[in-house]
């Protein structure tokens, strides 16, 4: 096992509010990697970081050995990170296919691996994730348990080597969140892609990650594997204190 | 050293009227999210109606002020409030920036209709220029103003009085907290509604305190320069505050006052500068603006959360494209059959402000990003192709070549980057800033400027010779589009072409890629997109769409002036665009034309039968009408509150029914074709024509829709048919 990422002494503030102190963890090729807790813990944040979107304090950022802590965005992306966003940053103008459709022309122009038919890889993503019969939908017009789904599907149009995925299963049944899990599950052991999964559903997040990190109060709390996260008992305490927003 | 005394009370005396304009703008801002363009218009309106009461009716001064500035403006702006700001709640950046702007060219239709704009409007100084207090500084005599001190003690009793309002009482308090902590309220809910109508209220009154006041120190009142004086100094001071923090925005207020004086003061006493001197006024607080904004810390790539917005525009497909193209060009070759070679020039104006209106649409429709100037950067094409592409013998028989038209082109397209570059890292409205920022000083600064002014190293000038410039017909190959029939004609073809272009590129990756950016900047760049080059290929080409229409509209109009690029018209401009509807060609075709030919066409009639029954002199003459035809653009910008994907979306939705329903489309056909067949074989008038245009466009579509109506209400055929359509929904 080689770590894809790694992040290295992350600190963000807000005007004086530290919203990550000195976070370090890893995601592993090839594996789901899940990153939870609390409300306002900093998942968001550390991914912002992680795409680049917000400039840390302090900290460094390396996916498969390439230091990427000066980079822009889009060299980010370039590199293989791609992401949802938990508050959907969905291209509104645009129907379903034409989301993915950007995405995955956005990406044969950056010059890394092979082009690609877009309009075939995208009618693949979009039976690959249900959205098929959405797909001349305006995603304005989808609830936000679809909604999500496109966020994830435009994130994979840029075939990444690691995708970030920020809360994809709030919105959505539970019966599709089942759903979305077995496929997520099946598209990482098939293809190789690696993710990091923010997620309020703890059972979803258990089941699915090979290693988790608990975020509290922007600090790294613990790291392991489903079962030590369960035995943790700091991780209970944290998750004692605001019960309601772990379900 | 006398010198310096006087520059610095001259100075600190505009300072705090700008610092007070300014504050009222970010008390509005912050408890509406609405920057309010139409703040400066209060200014100038209250000045007039201050002038009106003290001049006209000869009211005492302080009574006058008193009802202006704290009985009238309040209720106004309360108003204002109520009737338009509320309902902007869901709109975009844009929609809500040509609301207000909309509402501050209606204001300047109100004092173009009341008092008449081509005479002076004198105020004198409260107490007279002899009130006043003479000192003794090396060895000169220095005045202070009664009228001086007054400013300043008004602005400090009201600074006074805010603050003890703010810090004593509940509503104070709570008006305090939505400053300063505007997100925190928004998690809340949004501001109470009484507390933003206060707010708007004080706003307000600040605003016409500024406005009565520093009328006083200009000695009279004047619609323009009021307005774009206090709109560019109540902006600069405001945005130095960051739209959040009054004691910076008062500073800032002062800065500028300073800075004004102090530079045209001192540039008046050399004379190398004089030529320069006046333009100074404008000039220094737009510049101020440009570099204030530049400074302002970045805003983080976020989503313009867009999802929730009710704009809505449906891309045409290239066939539907090429037919609406070839229906317009037939429309026009066929009207142009009947008309006069003044309207077909009126309408030629028109195609070229429409060919200026695709360049907003691509920039602001398609990218997202706004402009605020589109005329401005029409002007230097058109005056770049003036000075380098004139051939031919003297004034009747010289052409524009094709050579000078590109030159124009090129030179503007590189201005797009360069005000680009800068610009790369602003959005929203603080992009429209700077970019109004550039319009103003290009015509306030470049534009009237009586010298020569050369672009260096490459030789080409840009200077606005003798302020009137006389642009000659085009010559390609061998044709040349003298008459005005050949220039609307050319004129309508290239708009086709131009607009099936835009449409095309909307099509494309690289327009997709625009839409991208527009929805979410942050998600496109996550993708891996390039956001700068975007964002200045889309500048570049939107600046490049600019200078054609510029050109063509300066050959269109004959002879231009300074006034023709003034940025009040650019504004005109853009909010005829996205009412029309600022996603679409049609809208921008709408916009344009509009703007061009409407407002002239109406005008002219009116105002023709305005001259003629001037002895109606009644609330409904004609002149009446005309103001109201003046004012009717700026009215419909005001209520794009309620309608935000513009009017062609709403036009082409009301014609729907005509096209479905046979009997009414052929007879809609035919009454037109009889219309067209009588005005051409001079039966009669072309203002029949337009008048049975108007009708039959207003009939048809009402009585195809009463009957479409009367279709579906009509009972189902039969009780069996319910229960399955109930299923199959
Ligand atoms: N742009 C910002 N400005 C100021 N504070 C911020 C900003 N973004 C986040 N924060 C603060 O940083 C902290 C971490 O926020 P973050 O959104 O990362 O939490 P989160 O773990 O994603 O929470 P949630 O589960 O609610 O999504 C919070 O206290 C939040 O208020
Ligand atoms: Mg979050």
């Amino acid at each position: 096992m080689t770590s894809l990422l790694e992040v290295s002494n992350v600190s963000v503030s807000f005007r004086g509010t530290k919203a990550l102190v000195d976070v370090s963890f890893d995601c592993q090729a090839g594996q789901i990697t899940g990153l939870i807790g609390p409300n306002g813990a900093g998942k968001t944040t550390m991914f912002n970081v992680i795409s680049g979107l917000l400039k840390p304090t302090s900290g460094a950022i390396v996916l498969d050995g390439v230091d990427l802590s000066k980079a822009n965005p889009a060299k980010r992306a370039r590199q293989g990170i791609s992401r949802t966003f938990q508050r959907l940053e969905l291209f509104v103008s645009l129907t379903v296919r034409e989301n993915l459709v950007v995405a995955g022309e956005i990406r044969n122009s950056l010059g890394r691996g092979e082009k690609f038919d877009v309009g075939a890889e995208a009618d693949r993503v979009m039976s690959l994730l249900d959205l098929t019969d959405v797909a001349d939908v305006d995603v304005a017009a989808l609830p936000t348990g679809r909604a999500r789904v496109v966020e994830v599907a435009r994130a994979l149009m840029t075939r990444p080597k690691l995708v970030l995925l920020d809360e994809p299963a709030s919105g959505q049944s539970e019966e599709e969140t089942e759903r979305f899990g077995e496929l997520l599950r099946k598209m990482v052991d098939d293809s190789g892609l690696s993710v990091c999964l923010v997620e309020h559903d703890v059972p979803l997040v258990m089941r699915l990650c090979d290693r988790i990190h608990v975020l509290n109060f922007g600090e790294l709390l613990a790291s392991g594997t489903a079962a030590e996260i369960r035995q943790n008992t700091a991780v209970a305490d944290a998750y004692l204190g605001a019960p309601e927003e772990t379900i | 050293m006398a010198n310096f005394v006087v520059f610095l009370i001259a100075g600190i005396t505009s300072g705090v009227l700008f610092a007070l304009a300014a504050t009222g703008l970010v008390l509005t801002y912050t408890t509406s999210g609405i920057f309010n363009f139409a703040h400066g218009g209060v200014a100038m309106l209250a000045a007039y109606v201050f002038y009106q009461m003290t001049q006209v009716w000869m009211w005492p001064t302080w009574l006058a002020f008193v009802v202006v500035c704290f009985i009238l403006a309040p209720i106004f702006q309360i108003g204002i409030y109520r009737v338009i700001m509320r309902r902007l709640a869901g709109t975009s950046e844009i929609t809500k920036i040509v609301v207000t702007i909309s509402l501050m060219l209606a204001m300047f239709g109100l004092a173009q209709w009341g008092w008449d704009q081509s005479t002076l409007h004198a105020i004198p100084l409260f107490w007279g220029v002899e009130g006043e207090w003479t000192f003794h500084i090396g060895g000169r005599d220095v005045y202070l103003q009664y009228f001086q001190v007054f400013a300043i003690a008004t602005a400090l009793l009201l600074g006074v009085i805010l603050s003890i309002l703010f810090k004593r009482t509940r509503v104070g308090i709570a008006m305090r907290a939505v400053v300063d902590s505007p997100d925190l309220l928004k998690l809340n809910g949004g501001v109470p509604e009484k507390i933003a109508a206060l707010s708007w209220a004080i706003g307000g009154s600040m605003a016409a305190v500024a406005g009565v006041l520093v009328a006083q120190v200009q000695g009279n009142v004047d619609a323009t320069s009021l307005t774009i004086l206090l709109i560019t100094c109540g902006v600069t001071a405001a945005m130095i505050g960051r739209l959040r923090s009054i004691p910076m925005t008062v500073f800032g207020g002062v800065l500028i006052g300073l800075e004004m004086s102090f530079f045209s003061g001192y540039a008046s006493l050399h004379s190398a500068w004089t030529s320069w001197a006046p333009s100074f006024g404008v000039a220094i607080p737009v510049m101020s603006l440009f570099v204030v904004l530049l400074l302002l810390p970045q805003d983080r790539l976020r989503g313009a959360s867009l999802s929730r917005l009710r704009e809505r525009f449906v891309v045409p497909t290239m066939k539907t494209s090429w037919i609406a193209a070839g229906s317009l060009l037939a429309f026009v070759v066929g009207i142009s059959q009947i008309m006069g070679s003044a309207d077909a020039q009126t309408l030629a104006g028109g195609m070229a402000l429409s060919i200026m209106a695709l360049s907003v649409t691509l920039l602001t429709g398609f990218a997202g990003e706004i402009n605020l100037a589109p005329i401005s950067f029409g002007a230097i094409g058109a005056i770049v192709a003036y000075h380098h592409g004139l051939i031919g013998p003297g004034f009747p028989d010289q052409r524009t070549s094709l050579w000078g038209i590109f030159l124009g082109i090129v030179v503007t397209m590189i201005v797009g980057a360069v005000v680009a570059i800068p610009a790369l890292r602003l959005r929203g409205l603080h992009l429209a800033l700077a970019t109004m920022a550039f319009g103003i000083f290009l015509s306030v600064f470049i534009l009237s400027f009586t010298g020569t002014v050369t672009i260096p190293l490459v030789h080409i000038q840009l200077s606005f010779v003798g302020g009137a410039m006389t642009v000659p017909p085009v010559k390609f190959l061998l044709w040349s589009f003298v008459s005005p029939k050949a220039q609307l004609l050319s004129s309508t073809a290239l708009f086709c072409l131009l607009g099936i272009g835009l449409i095309a590129i909307r099509r494309s990756s690289y327009g997709r890629r625009l839409i991208a950016m527009k929805d979410s900047p942050a998600a496109s760049a996550t993708l891996g997109q390039n956001l700068m080059w975007l964002k200045i290929s889309a500048f570049m080409l939107s600046s490049a769409l600019a200078a054609v229409g510029g050109i063509l509209y300066c050959i269109a109009l004959g002879s231009v002036q300074t006034s023709t690029f003034d940025i009040m018209f650019s504004f005109a401009l853009v909010m005829g665009t996205v009412v029309g509807g600022i996603g679409s060609v049609s809208g921008a075709l709408l916009g344009g034309v509009g703007l061009g030919v409407g407002l002239t066409a109406i005008q002219h009639t009116f105002f023709n039968l305005a001259n003629a029954h001037n002895d109606w002199g009644q609330l409904l003459s004609w002149a009446t009408a005309y103001h109201l035809a003046a004012l009717l653009p700026a009215t419909i910008g005001i209520t794009l509150g309620g309608n935000p994907s513009g009017s062609v979306a709403n036009i082409v939705e009301s014609y729907k029914p005509i096209i479905k329903d046979l009997p009414i489309l052929i007879g809609t056909l035919v009454a037109l074709g009889i219309a067209y067949v009588m005005t051409l074989t001079h039966v009669w008038g072309n203002w029949w024509f337009v008048f049975c245009f108007g009708i039959i466009g207003i009939i048809s579509p009402a009585v195809a829709e009463r009957r479409m109506k009367a279709s579906n209400s009509q009972p189902p055929q039969s009780n069996n048919a319910q229960p399955e359509m109930a299923v199959l929904q």
